[in-house]
């Protein structure tokens, strides 16, 4: 993972502006509804969607890279790239929202409220409603990674309303996510035990397909074979021999030789081409 | 290979006249079957269009104690098959000398029961006088591949009816042995009872429409005319159906001895049913010898062989087949069946993928690396299969 820092206020809050007055207007003068909803279905004077607009910011800040897994989203269609709200669209309560503060993280500069403060106040911004806030906004991949599986395995889709801490908007986030040769990531500042509240697992980002991936990114590290190099099968056949020594089930077997050729999951490999001096 | 063995049973219809079974057989549509055009050996017409001569084909059967060997020859194309098998139809037909407790003969072909043969007037004949069939018209059409299952429908409801009103011409005993037979098939066969659903209580006659249908009542209360059974249970009923009326007529009873021929079992069944399905055949018809084939490794699977229970596989191409003897299967895996007796390709699956693995240490002479890869293969397939042994013994990994 990598610190996504944001510096394009300007363009983002350009775009924001336009869609809040607008709201404003349409409601006979006051904000109202859904905002995110409603910036959803937002047009500029350009004719151009304000949010596409947004996203394309957003990508641009993050070097096309999803900002949990790092997978590169720049060759996908623009239907799996997700907005990510780092603190959710819809917290319980004030004191839900304010768990996202204090982490040393962006967030906790950005001059942000949250949406229902921001609604029941009824001031021009700044301060931004969190829910459209470019601050609080990043871009995630969909989160499948089987091929034909309609499910999300990782990521925005994955965590949908749960609690993660702002891992992409803190500033040593790339030193403190550790990856380890067989595929594994810990957080080195994890606190919580229960697997289902650890950062890492609520973002599903030791899925076995992302696991195998990075293992096998360090395994073409350690060879040095490129990964565009034409018969990878040397590559596959050295990991069987590490997954069998450490007495992997069959299961990993099976999907590890599922990366054999030019397969579906070998092109998901190389959109993690983050990984290549990860190692 | 079960046109040949049809063919080396038709011996047994002899019409030779002063022989003793001569009055039985004449009144039968059967006969004697002849070298047809459409075995694999006859040549096409550019290469002449016949057989090269002589053309024979031999059989051996046990009859008790006694056994019988036979063969119906043909030494040249202007002369018909030589008369020896005649001696050895009379010598089967002695075995029965007053006709009781013959033999049941079937054979259901892979198009069974889907195209239907039409009836002869004969039978119609005998089905419309509303008396009980000859005893042998349980050979009728029995080679064939065609059924005739609606023959023994329309007798099965006539006398149902006959039974239920009271007319002088039903025969209770034979309604009663036919769906015994079914219901025996049809009770589960496991302890944890599998396919309860399949399980039937009873055959009735029920009006439907204009007609009266051959409706299946089931245990659980569902009631299905035969002819809309779901493909799978229709193909199985209608072959039990068919070996309990063959049985009945000649010998007033369903438990009979004699042999069956059912080309690809498993068609239509579902996997659990395939599983059991030699399983129920053997427990309603223990004295039939049943000779099968599959290919479906669900089948065999569970089949444990012993003197009286083979197993072989077809290798070699059409002209020149060859049956191997299989090796117990018992226990193992339909993926290793699939793999190591039915050849079929193990090309993108998981023991073909550590196969891989495996023969390439092998080949860059990685032997702890090689070694490292058959235990898992031997793990999941076991080192005593044909699968393993012949990976790690081919030189050609070396």
């Amino acid at each position: 993972m990598k610190t996504i820092v944001k510096r394009q206020h300007a363009a983002a809050h350009a775009l924001i502006d336009g869609f809040l007055s607008g709201n404003k207007e349409r409601h006979g003068g006051a904000y109202a509804g859904d905002l995110y909803e409603r910036l959803s279905a937002d047009w500029t004077s350009r004719h151009t969607k304000t949010l596409r607009e947004l996203k394309d910011i957003l990508l641009d800040e993050q070097q096309g890279l999803c900002c949990y897994c790092m997978r590169d989203l720049s060759s996908l269609p623009d239907g799996e790239k997700t907005v990510e709200h780092v603190i959710v669209n819809h917290p319980d309560s004030e004191e839900e929202y304010k768990r996202y503060l204090g982490h040393g993280s962006q967030l906790d500069e950005a001059d942000m409220i949250s949406a229902a403060e921001f609604l029941d106040k009824q001031l021009p911004p700044p301060p931004y409603p969190h829910s459209v806030a470019y601050e609080n906004l990043l871009i995630s991949c969909n989160g499948r990674c089987h091929i034909g599986v309609n499910a999300a395995f990782t990521c925005n889709n994955k965590r949908v309303h749960t609690f993660v801490c702002p891992l992409p908007l803190m500033p040593d986030v790339e030193r403190e996510m550790v990856y380890s040769s067989n595929g594994f990531v810990t957080w080195a500042r994890e606190t919580n035990t229960d697997p289902d509240r650890m950062a890492t697992e609520v973002l599903g980002l030791n899925h076995d397909v992302l696991r195998m991936i990075r293992r096998l990114w360090c395994k073409m590290s350690n060879m040095g074979t490129d990964v565009d190099d034409r018969d990878h099968e040397a590559i596959i056949l050295e990991t069987l021999a590490d997954l069998l020594t450490e007495g992997a089930d069959d299961a990993t077997l099976q999907l590890l030789f599922m990366f054999r050729g030019d397969s579906w999951y070998w092109t998901l490999l190389k959109q993690f081409h983050y990984f290549k001096d990860k190692f | 290979m079960i046109t040949a063995i049809k063919q080396a049973l038709s011996f047994v219809f002899s019409k030779k006249k002063n022989c003793p079974q001569y009055e039985f057989i004449a009144s039968s549509d059967q006969k004697v079957k002849s070298f047809a055009v459409t075995d694999p050996r006859y040549v096409t017409k550019e290469h002449g269009g016949d057989y090269t001569y002589p053309i024979a084909v031999a059989a051996k059967m046990r009859l008790g104690e006694a056994v019988v060997d036979w063969e119906l020859r043909r030494q040249t194309a202007d002369r018909g098959i030589d008369e020896s098998y005649v001696s050895r139809s009379e010598k089967f037909w002695n075995a029965f000398p007053d006709f009781r407790n013959l033999p049941v003969f079937a054979y259901f072909s892979d198009s069974y029961p889907h195209v239907v043969s039409t009836k002869g007037t004969k039978v119609q004949g005998m089905l419309d006088s509303g008396n009980p069939l000859p005893q042998n018209v349980a050979y009728y059409k029995w080679d064939e591949e065609r059924n005739c299952t609606d023959v023994w429908k329309q007798y099965y409801v006539m006398n149902w009816k006959n039974v239920r009103y009271d007319n002088e011409k039903g025969q209770p005993g034979y309604i009663e042995a036919v769906a015994q037979a079914v219901r025996e098939f049809t009770k589960p066969v496991s302890q944890n009872e599998d396919n309860p659903e399949f399980e039937v209580e009873t055959l009735v006659a029920e009006a439907r429409g204009k007609d009266d249908v051959l409706v299946v009542v089931f245990r659980d209360g569902r009631k299905i005319p035969f002819d809309l059974l779901p493909q799978g249970y229709h193909r199985i009923l209608s072959i039990v159906f068919d070996i309990a009326h063959r049985s009945y007529l000649l010998n007033q009873h369903c438990n009979p001895h004699g042999v069956v021929f059912i080309d690809e079992i498993e068609l239509h069944l579902h996997p659990s049913l395939a599983q059991e399905v030699m399983t129920r055949l053997q427990n309603t018809f223990a004295h039939l010898q049943f000779v099968v084939s599959t290919h479906s490794p669900l089948v065999i699977a569970d089949y444990r062989q012993d003197d009286e229970h083979l197993l072989y596989a077809l290798t070699g191409n059409v002209s020149q087949p060859s049956f191997v003897s299989v090796e117990n299967l018992y226990g193992m895996s339909y993926v290793s069946i699939l793999q190591s007796v039915m050849e079929t390709p193990e090309r993108d699956s998981f023991l073909h993928n550590l196969a891989g693995a495996f023969r390439y240490w092998r080949q860059a002479g990685d032997e702890r690396r090689a070694k490292q890869v058959a235990e898992k293969i031997g793990e999941l397939v076991g080192t005593n299969s044909k699968f393993y042994r012949t990976l790690v013994s081919d030189e050609n990994n070396r």
